[in-house]
């Protein structure tokens, strides 16, 4: 009896709150206008008013910064993305902030179609990704600056050009919304479109559905670029905010909505490479590069010579050779590529050589991939624990444990189904599922033993 | 020349309200050109307003419906009785 009771609960209550999201969007922008506010001020005063590398998080802002940006913001934005969507961005992202403004005010051209391929904040998130861990990024202000300050300023611009009270930069260019529209698609919440409804409703309407990305509502069936900023809540009666098995976008993806560049982009970007920038530095496969490098360039004195900050870079020591530069560019480039051929390898085996089927397959790790990269990003949040006194380096392999062990049941349920749904026997589905989690197992394994730098990245207090 | 929307259309409702000539409906998965009220907004004005709004592109040239000028303005005429 109870049951029922839970469930139109639940569904009233977000049905209401997406309403309220629409309704009070006045809120809305001044909140958005605060974070606008908070995130330049964070952002730029630590390079203004540079302090002590090793201060304390509330006796140093740069400290501080970093614990907002790289502590906080990163991993909770992967976690939340996975579990609820798209909210940071459509609801409190400054980029989409200003993006939006700037294009109220901007030119008000149309987008060309070359900045309109759908693969470019993939390649986009690929690109900022390997750049930032060279010229380690995250723990360093300036560096923060150039990165973080450098999208914030390209979103502004992008406005100032394209669109009309439009998000162009979140709907096509973002690197962050390449990642986050993958990991989308796991999400329990998404705004429900009742077709029917939609249809049917009086016309003529009494305004246009407002969404800022530019999505088509009426035939949205996808969370992969929703911003969940509730601007379409209620629109004709036919649109709410519902929620769903997590992960059941992935289950009954439609081969039409199968992509090779974004099978190729989860196996590569976002397991590959993701992987070999946040666990290069101390590796086995790092010492290999660079004892190679260092028999390699034994005679070429200028490769121990400190490359230019914004190519190769490391917040201790404030430089990083041309050497260690290359071993470290080296290492990000074998681990992508060794952990990006190795899932594909497996996956085709899992499909009997059928391509389709392949990229089919790759969806059902964005689980298990979206929680390795974001213990990944933990990771820096520990350091900064550990760096704080609180001993949670030897936590580390238990809390991975903890993270993977749901990732790895979520990722093998998504692949049963999607194998069950193939048209092959049953025979077949058996042998493909061993492959399929013989790819499960590779990653458990790979995100587990990964090398554990939390004591590296910091002195500790005095 | 009538126009056609094509199916890059993100039924985002901008364009039908725009049409002097109320060819613009909604179709069964996107909006629709009747090319028979479609005159390009000759007549009207000096550029087609679905184009000039649309967000995203979607509206071309229709290509089994090409008229001249002269035809489109014809067109304009009879649909507004003034000729």
């Amino acid at each position: 009896m109870f049951r029922p009771i839970r469930v139109f609960w639940n569904l009233h209550f977000l049905q209401t709150l997406g309403d309220t999201l629409k309704a009070r969007q006045d809120i809305v922008r001044r909140i958005q206008w605060t974070l606008v506010v908070v995130y330049l001020s964070l952002l730029l005063i630590p390079v203004i008013w540079p302090q002590e590398r090793h201060a304390g998080i509330f006796t140093s802002i740069g400290r501080f910064a970093e614990v907002m940006f790289w502590g906080i913001w990163w991993p909770g934005v992967i976690l939340s993305t996975m579990l609820v969507g798209q909210f940071w961005c459509g609801l409190l992202c400054p980029d989409g902030t200003m993006n939006e403004f700037a294009s109220r005010y901007g030119k008000g051209l149309k987008m060309p179609a070359w900045l309109r391929k759908p693969v470019l904040p993939l390649m986009a998130f690929f690109l900022l990704t390997f750049y930032s861990h060279l010229i380690d990024a995250h723990r360093q202000a300036g560096t923060t600056l150039l990165v973080v300050g450098g999208m914030s300023f390209l979103a502004t611009t992008t406005g100032l050009l394209y669109g009309r009270g439009k998000r162009m930069w979140c709907r096509y260019l973002c690197p962050a919304s390449g990642i986050f529209s993958v990991l989308a698609r796991c999400s329990a919440l998404h705004f429900r479109v009742d077709r029917q409804t939609w249809d049917c409703a009086p016309r003529p309407v009494p305004k246009p559905v407002d969404c800022p990305v530019l999505l088509d509502v009426r035939r949205l069936t996808s969370n992969e670029k929703c911003n969940m900023c509730g601007r379409c809540s209620s629109h004709r009666n036919a649109v709410t905010l519902a929620a769903r098995t997590p992960g059941s976008e992935i289950e009954t993806l439609r081969d039409d909505e199968i992509r090779a560049w974004e099978a190729l982009g989860i196996a590569f970007v976002l397991i590959g490479l993701t992987y070999g920038a946040m666990h290069w530095d101390g590796s086995f496969w790092h010492a290999q590069v660079q004892r190679a490098l260092a028999d390699r360039f034994r005679d070429m004195a200028w490769m121990q010579d400190a490359a230019p900050w914004w190519l190769f870079n490391n917040a201790d020591s404030g430089h990083m050779s041309w050497q260690s530069g290359f071993a470290a560019l080296s290492a990000i480039i074998a681990a992508t590529a060794g952990l990006g051929i190795a899932v594909s390898a497996l996956l085709y085996l899992a499909a009997f050589g059928n391509l389709r089927r392949a990229f089919a397959l790759a969806y059902g790790l964005i689980p298990l991939g979206g929680l390795g990269l974001f213990l990944g990003s933990l990771e820096h949040s520990l350091a900064i624990l550990e760096m704080l006194g609180y001993q949670v380096a030897s936590s580390l392999t238990w809390i991975r444990a903890v993270v993977l062990l749901p990732a790895v049941g979520w990722s093998l349920r998504i692949g049963r189904r999607s194998l069950a749904s193939q048209t092959i026997s049953l025979g077949q589905q058996r042998i493909a599922f061993i492959f399929y989690a013989a790819t499960i197992l590779l990653l458990a394994l790979a995100y587990q033993v990964a090398p554990n730098n939390l004591l590296r990245q910091y002195l500790p207090l005095d | 020349m009538a126009l056609f929307i094509t199916n890059d259309c993100i039924n985002c409702d901008v364009c039908e309200p725009e049409c002097p000539n109320e060819a613009i409906s909604q179709g069964s998965e996107v909006f629709d050109i009747d090319p028979k009220r479609c005159t390009e907004c000759v007549g009207h004005y000096s550029e087609p307003q679905c184009m000039k709004f649309c967000p995203v592109d979607c509206i071309i040239v229709h290509p089994q419906h090409r008229e001249s000028r002269n035809e489109l303005m014809l067109k304009y005429q009879g649909i507004t009785g003034l000729d």
